[in-house]
């Protein structure tokens, strides 16, 4: 038994000894030259997913009954259309070449070339606050609408109950 | 070759940034502020959680927009080129937050549902209680009534033998000598005496029976409440002060209990009002007894709270209290009296405490 175990530890020693002494390239540490652009689009389909889940969680409760809440989820459903729209964005992004974009000397704002559908794409799925912003203000006037709904601006007297 | 300015695109992404941080940080003042109103409500916790999150990825957004198009404008594209990765992880790590805490969401609401069973549970176990209390006090009440004519059948019964026995002899032997007719007449007197010291001792003990009720005035009991309350009051910087009536406003009751009742309630309107409110007692004799008014200029109580303040579970609070108002209910409501209480959110909050003045008003009201 013991001579058993003595022979495990020489053989553990030994790989060791021949990982540590005789080097090669082990890939242990990774470039993330692109994984940037990927996780920022997995991000956006995790914020997506999120977005859907929270409206879905409230159509599904009593939470549905009241007007706040409905708005609340609105803005949630407006927020996943959003990462969708920015999903999409992101790789027009990509493209669209730089040449397309004309910075002429003497005007601070560049045009664009509209040279194919990448381009008009582009110029279109840039204004994507036209739907963050909308969504931004449903949870807005959700959040005030919960707000009013327990009664006001002031602390609570006892036996009450939000 | 068709050309289109990008000024739009660009004008939209700035203002469009700025509005998502005015919204957001909105969104977050009134998540703090529904939070400040029950720090322990799940629910208010919650929605800080997801406001903050929300401006988090609006902030971080937001700035790395506007920050591009100001050094673009500014002629330094390059230094955006070595921001932007920054600000784009920045931006990518809110999308992680905003999205981890909104998943929360389900088990938020599986959270509030068991917490809405339980405190209907306890609602229903408070009821019960309040309802074995009154059971057990009437038990006892009962109880004490037979004993006491029992006792009274024990006491009675030895003179009204002797006299019955006396009186009947004395018929019976109607020649007999003067002095043996007054003899017996005397012990009659005798006998008849040690029935009216009977009756005298439970008449003067029958007022004090139901839980040791004395008269007591409003106007004292009141001044005295304020007085313990005053510092209470002044460290949470409300102004407290009474306006009582100059005449004596008796009433029968505890005063151990009926103490404890102005107190909470005073104590109540403390807890309610803001730094630099007011709260306002008034004493007054009320048609068929006295009245016992506390006013404040607080907050005052939503409607849909009002309907059950003074249920078993409403009643619970942080501090601890007790059953709170139910049990100050009741303790009104033992001395044949009135709990009232009316309010107007936003202005303010009036309860009012009526009790009868005498014996013969909680009789009346027994028979109504």
């Amino acid at each position: 038994m013991a001579a058993k175990r003595w022979r495990r530890g020489l053989a553990g020693a030994g790989l060791l000894a021949a990982v540590l002494g005789v080097p090669a390239p082990a890939f242990a540490l990774q470039t993330h030259a692109y994984s940037g652009f990927y996780l920022h689009q997995i991000a956006h389909l995790f914020f997506l997913a999120a977005m859907v889940f929270f409206a879905l969680g409230i159509r599904r409760s009593r939470f549905a009954l009241r007007r706040p809440w409905r708005l609340m989820a609105a803005g949630a459903w407006l927020l996943a259309l959003w990462n969708l729209w920015a999903f999409g964005g992101h790789f027009v992004e990509v493209l669209v070449p730089e040449s397309s974009l004309l910075r002429e000397t003497g005007r601070l704002v560049p045009r664009i070339a509209l040279v194919s559908w990448r381009e008009l794409a582009y110029f279109i799925i840039k204004m994507d606050h036209l739907l963050a912003v909308p969504a931004l203000f449903c949870f807005y006037f959700g959040m005030r609408g919960i707000h009013r709904a327990i009664g006001g601006e002031k602390g609570q007297r006892t036996g009450g109950g939000a | 070759m068709t050309t289109l300015s990008l000024l739009p695109v660009w004008l939209i992404d700035i203002i469009g940034s700025a509005l998502m941080i005015v919204g957001s940080a909105l969104c977050l003042r009134l998540a703090y502020r529904i939070l400040a109103r029950d720090e322990e409500d799940p629910l208010a916790t919650y929605l800080v959680w997801f406001c903050g999150a929300l401006f988090a990825f609006a902030l971080s957004r937001a700035i790395g927009h506007i920050v591009k198009h100001l050094l673009v404008f500014a002629g330094r594209p390059d230094l955006w080129q070595r921001l932007s990765p920054v600000s784009g992880s920045i931006n990518t790590l809110t999308f992680v937050v905003i999205a981890s805490v909104t998943l929360f969401f389900q088990r938020m609401q599986a959270i509030i549902h068991r917490m809405a069973r339980d405190r209907d549970k306890i609602e229903r176990t408070g009821r019960e209680l309040l309802d074995l209390n009154r059971a057990l006090e009437s038990t006892v009440f009962e109880r004490t009534r037979v004993e006491m004519a029992l006792r009274v059948a024990h006491d009675i019964r030895n003179p009204a033998a002797i006299i019955g026995g006396l009186v009947r002899r004395m018929a019976q032997e109607a020649d007999q000598a003067p002095a043996t007719r007054g003899e017996r007449l005397a012990l009659v007197r005798e006998q008849v005496e040690r029935l009216e010291e009977l009756v005298g001792r439970f008449e003067s003990i029958s007022p004090g029976e139901p839980g040791a009720f004395v008269p007591l005035d409003l106007g004292g009991l009141a001044e005295e409440c304020v007085a313990l309350l005053t510092p209470e009051a002044a460290e949470k910087g409300v102004v407290l002060s009474a306006t009582l009536s100059p005449a004596l406003l008796l009433f029968q009751g505890n005063e151990r209990l009926m103490k404890i009742a102005v107190m909470h309630l005073i104590r109540n309107s403390i807890e309610a009002c803001q730094r630099g409110e007011a709260i306002r007692l008034t004493t007054e004799l009320a048609a068929g007894g006295v009245l016992l008014r506390i006013e404040d200029n607080g907050p005052g109580i939503p409607a849909e709270r009002l309907g059950r303040i003074l249920s078993p579970t409403a009643a619970i609070d942080r501090r601890g209290t007790g059953l709170g108002l139910s049990y100050v209910k009741q303790i009104i409501e033992d001395h044949r009296g009135e709990l009232r209480i009316g309010s107007q959110p936003g202005k303010g909050t009036t309860v009012e405490v009526m009790l009868p003045t005498h014996l013969g008003v909680l009789r009346e009201r027994e028979l109504r």
